[in-house]
């Protein structure tokens, strides 16, 4: 049974009110349980026992997903969906890099989408503090690409 | 026969749910797609892969052509399931996804626009020899003599319909001549504000009929399944409310002779 799936057991049975879960598939069985005990808080579990599946090798989340950190800045996030390029062609420089300076409406990058290529434009004027997206890398709408500070 | 290795659930909630589940059970990887809003929806969670496509509005995510191509094309999923309603009988969605060179899950385009058209569906079905409902022969004509002897010949009482109508709206019934003509205007203005289509045709009311769908699945390998009949009496303004199978009025033999 692979780690995502398990990953993703373990996460389903901690956000539900599931106290124990058993899956088998082909022929490989994985049991989830969790003890509640009075004298904790809800939010602790830290009792759960995957058998007959190798045993992963970090402790279940206790602390919430880790959210993004929160970066000093304005984020500017992709308005679609697409593939993202810090470069108007391959052969080309970026259009920006860490520690330059942008206005309102520089372009910042390009995100291509159904075989068209969109101009990303800055809706903040400062500094480039962060990349936050690799070149080629699938974008969703609303994904934070740099910090401008 | 070679079977799709990823396919995109264009849609959410319980029918991105059971697609999901047959999917599953033909080894076949799914990408999931959600608003902002839906970013914690089950069916997300439970896909192989999610993108958000959009802010909250289904106008600016689930029914964004773009977005939803988008999402297949950086996923590098082979196929879209567009489930039901949103986008599933948009003939120009079906089109763009052919287009951008992905599977379409569904109708092709063209049969789409046909039996969307009620005019030309109902023509389509006059070919093929199945008893209609009498009426109009197409779309009503701009005439006021010809629409009132149409009329006529139908007999009391009609309905007028939108050709471009659904979902229970753009109807009108019409017990007398005198009130035909206003009652073909009005309908007509609310066809083109709701649908943009100001098309409609006229045919016999039937006041106390039962609602019965025949559905036969086929595929594009010639294979036809005949899934029995639908009762779709229960209705409330018009839209359907709950559905039997087996219709509690048609009668086993009826069927079987038939089909």
């Amino acid at each position: 049974m692979d780690l995502r799936k398990l990953k993703k057991l373990i996460d389903l049975v901690e956000e539900s009110g599931i106290s124990e879960l058993e899956l088998t598939e082909d022929g490989e069985k994985v049991r989830i349980s969790r003890n509640f005990t009075a004298s904790m808080p809800a939010q602790n579990y830290n009792h759960y026992m995957p058998q007959h599946a190798p045993a992963p090798q970090a402790t279940p989340a206790v602390a919430v997903e880790a959210a993004p950190v929160a970066e000093e800045g304005h984020a500017v996030k992709s308005p679609m969906v697409g593939t993202f390029y810090r470069s108007p062609s391959p052969d080309a420089k970026s259009f920006v890099e860490v520690g330059d300076t942008v206005a309102v409406g520089d372009t910042l990058c390009i995100i291509e989408a159904m075989k068209l290529l969109n101009e990303i434009e800055s809706d903040k004027a400062g500094v480039i503090k962060k990349i936050l997206v690799d070149n080629g890398q699938a974008i969703e709408y609303g994904e934070p690409l740099f910090i401008i500070g | 026969m070679a079977m799709f290795d990823k396919i995109l659930i264009a849609n959410r909630g319980e029918i991105a749910l059971r697609v999901q589940r047959a999917c599953r059970e033909l080894g076949i990887r799914t990408v999931a797609v959600h608003s902002e809003a839906d970013r914690e929806a089950k069916y997300v969670k439970l896909a192989d892969e999610s993108v958000c496509i959009g802010p909250a509005p289904s106008s600016q995510s689930y029914l964004n052509v773009p977005a939803v191509i988008s999402a297949a094309e950086v996923t590098d999923a082979q196929a879209i399931h567009p489930g039901y309603g949103f986008l599933s009988e948009n003939a120009d969605f079906a089109e763009r996804v052919e287009q951008s060179g992905f599977v379409f899950i569904g109708p092709r385009a063209e049969t789409i626009r046909l039996m969307g058209d009620k005019v030309s569906a109902k023509d389509a079905m006059r070919k093929a020899g199945v008893p209609c409902v009498p009426g109009s022969e197409g779309a009503l004509p701009d005439d006021p003599s010809e629409i009132i002897k149409i009329a006529k010949q139908i007999g009391y009482p009609v309905i007028i319909k939108a050709a471009g109508g659904g979902g229970g709206r753009g109807m009108r019934v019409v017990h007398t001549e005198a009130a035909l003509l206003t009652s073909v205007n009005m309908t007509k203005a609310e066809a083109q504000a709701a649908f943009s289509n100001p098309m409609v045709y006229m045919e016999k009311y039937l006041e106390k009929p039962r609602h019965i769908e025949i559905q036969v699945l086929a595929d594009q390998h010639g294979n036809a399944v005949f899934l029995g009949e639908r009762d779709c009496s229960m209705q409330r303004r018009h839209q359907k409310n709950s559905r039997r199978s087996a219709s509690p009025i048609t009668q086993c033999s009826l069927t079987r002779q038939n089909w």
